[in-house]
């Protein structure tokens, strides 16, 4: 909550500016306008950026592996190992969730990245057996790869994994994150920590950063190159602070939540331009 | 003064009585000031000149902030992995800190014209031992203003500070566990296989939200056999932030400039779901009040629709 404003420092508010009653009160009207303008503009953009994802998402509608490759082929790069954000709410509850996961997952094999992550913040998905998990997407796969080609998918949550697929070598990795592995999981590496060194086989400067990377990187996954939202502004919705340090982020303004393959196909257009170049 | 000064001082001013206007403003803002090195190169300018540039805008936009009553601005000035630069550039950006922070507490800078508290955060012992000495005199001076803070990150990460608040939260537990009347090898065994079982069960068990919630409260309650141990092992995500270098205010706003859609290891643990995430294609240098004032409206037209998605957060 905004501090009562005090009038002392009011003549340090306005600076170089007269202050006095009438000039106090063209402020505020000029404060009203710019705010009124800048309002209607952004809502005149948000209305032009609706209907025009409208129209361009059309053209991604039931898209399949094979044209994802078609479609990123001209892009320089692709991210390695890219990571969603899907919302329960907004994909209407956990069947529209394992929908849009295993939708995610054909489109990855198409763009070609060899890991995935899927965060759903309250674990619907995390909290399904595993195998039954893989099985699921494997039969959703079939659609696009036939019969006895789906390629060869392993299906990891926490410490947990599962393989499945038809053929070839490994083409992905599909880890499933909650909001558990997030800041819950730094309070029970902190509980543990406490309780390794109170058996004395921990020492305090052996809590480093290397020791909570490794044992995030066992237990719940690494951190993705690309991470997509299909909120209309950045909302990391409780995500692992810890894994998202230096992944690029990205969701498509005023999507109004739609998901789609429009938003991926623009996050991969985006990260094909990023140049990395982390503290050096 | 010149022309150029003089419109800029007029823009700042205008800048700041009209956000002063403003029906809310949020209260804790951090900046990720990147593009300095690329301003340089694109106005043919030397690394120096860049980076002192960026810290010109820093002090105006500081100017700005303050002054229309925002109460706290974290900055990302140095990065822990800023030392792998070339050991020149990494000289001459102390050199320039030497400079400037001086600046910042002298008679009319930032922190004796608002009445702005600083605090240096993060890998302190790092820094040369001179900047060691004016980080901890620059403290010392602004400990007692209260009208504002200003944290200054260097030499910073957020996994540093992580892991910091965990080993801070743990070295606090060891007394307690050490000093409880059950305390035994054996039972710490015990305890750390029953912990692990909760997680596996955090994991696996987790229905809904509120029954996460509800699970969490029960991961924390002790059972029956470790109970007093468990219990001064109580710790929680507030544990944590109490731990962290700086107790800052809730982040309601992060800008990062030059068109780079990363936290880079900034504030990773304070951003929250209400915090509104601006990337801004300027570079910091070309950040002018007018921007900063554009993020803030920015900000502004967030909360309303995410006040309107998440009417329960309405109070805050």
């Amino acid at each position: 909550m905004q501090e009562p404003k005090s009038e002392n420092i009011l003549p340090k508010v306005y600076g170089r500016l007269p202050s006095n009653k009438v000039a106090d009160f063209i402020y505020t009207l000029l404060a009203s306008t710019f705010l009124w303008f800048y309002t209607s503009l952004y809502r005149l953009r948000e209305s032009y950026r609706h209907v025009s994802y409208h129209i361009s998402r059309r053209k991604y509608t039931n898209i399949t592996p094979q044209q994802v490759r078609t479609h990123v082929a001209e892009l320089p790069k692709i991210p390695q190992h890219v990571g969603f954000i899907l919302n329960y709410n907004d994909l209407n509850g956990f069947k529209g969730v394992l929908e849009a996961a295993t939708e995610v997952c054909a489109w990855t094999l198409g763009a070609g990245s060899s890991r995935l992550t899927i965060y759903e913040r309250t674990g619907c998905l995390k909290r399904e057996d595993l195998q039954s998990l893989a099985d699921v997407f494997t039969s959703s796969l079939r659609k696009y790869f036939g019969r006895q080609n789906v390629p060869h998918i392993i299906f990891r949550k926490g410490r947990e994994y599962v393989e499945a697929g038809d053929v070839g070598d490994t083409a992905l990795t599909v880890q499933f994150l909650s909001e558990c592995d997030g800041k819950p999981f730094m309070v029970d590496l902190a509980k543990e920590f406490s309780l390794e060194l109170a058996q004395g086989n921990l020492k305090e400067e052996d809590i480093t950063i290397e020791r909570i990377h490794k044992l995030t990187l066992e237990r719940v996954g690494d951190e993705p190159d690309l991470m997509v939202t299909f909120n209309s502004y950045l909302d990391l919705e409780g995500f692992s602070p810890w894994l998202a340090r230096i992944c690029e982020l990205y969701c498509l303004p005023d999507n109004d939540n739609n998901f789609g393959f429009q938003v991926f196909m623009e996050a991969l257009k985006n990260f094909a331009n990023v140049k990395v170049n982390l503290g050096s | 003064m010149n022309y150029q000064g003089w419109v800029q001082g007029m823009e700042k001013s205008l800048v700041s009585t009209l956000l002063y206007k403003y029906p809310e403003l949020p209260q804790h803002i951090g900046i990720v000031m990147d593009g300095n090195r690329r301003y340089a190169r694109e106005h043919h300018a030397s690394r120096h000149e860049g980076h002192s540039s960026g810290f010109e805008t820093m002090s105006g936009i500081l100017a700005v902030a303050y002054s229309a009553g925002i109460r706290e601005i974290t900055v990302y000035a140095f990065s822990i992995e800023n030392f792998n630069r070339n050991p020149d550039e990494v000289e001459d950006l102390m050199n320039i800190a030497r400079d400037k922070l001086g600046e910042l507490v002298a008679k009319g800078g930032v922190a004796n014209k608002y009445g702005v508290k600083i605090n240096v955060m993060g890998r302190v012992n790092l820094l040369p031992l001179d900047l060691q000495e004016l980080a901890n005199e620059i403290t010392e001076i602004t400990k007692n203003n209260t009208r504002a803070v200003l944290n200054l990150c260097m030499p910073y990460t957020a996994r540093d500070d992580i892991t910091h608040a965990i080993q801070e939260t743990v070295k606090d537990l060891q007394g307690k566990i050490r000093n409880n009347p059950e305390y035994n090898i054996s039972k710490i065994h015990d305890l750390k296989q029953d912990l692990h079982e909760n997680e596996n069960k955090n994991d696996n068990e987790t229905s809904t939200l509120q029954s996460k919630a509800a699970n969490d409260d029960t991961s924390n309650k002790p059972n029956s056999s470790n109970s007093s141990i468990l219990e001064s092992i109580n710790i929680s995500e507030e544990t944590i932030t109490s731990n962290m270098y700086e107790n800052t205010l809730p982040l309601d706003l992060l800008i990062r400039t030059s068109g780079t859609y990363r936290l880079s290891d900034f504030m990773l643990w304070e951003i929250t779901m209400s915090t509104y995430i601006d990337f801004v294609a300027d570079l910091w240098p070309e950040y002018s009040p007018f921007c900063f004032m554009k993020s803030i409206t920015k900000w502004l037209l967030w909360k309303h629709d995410w006040l309107k998605n998440h009417p329960q957060n309405c109070h805050t």
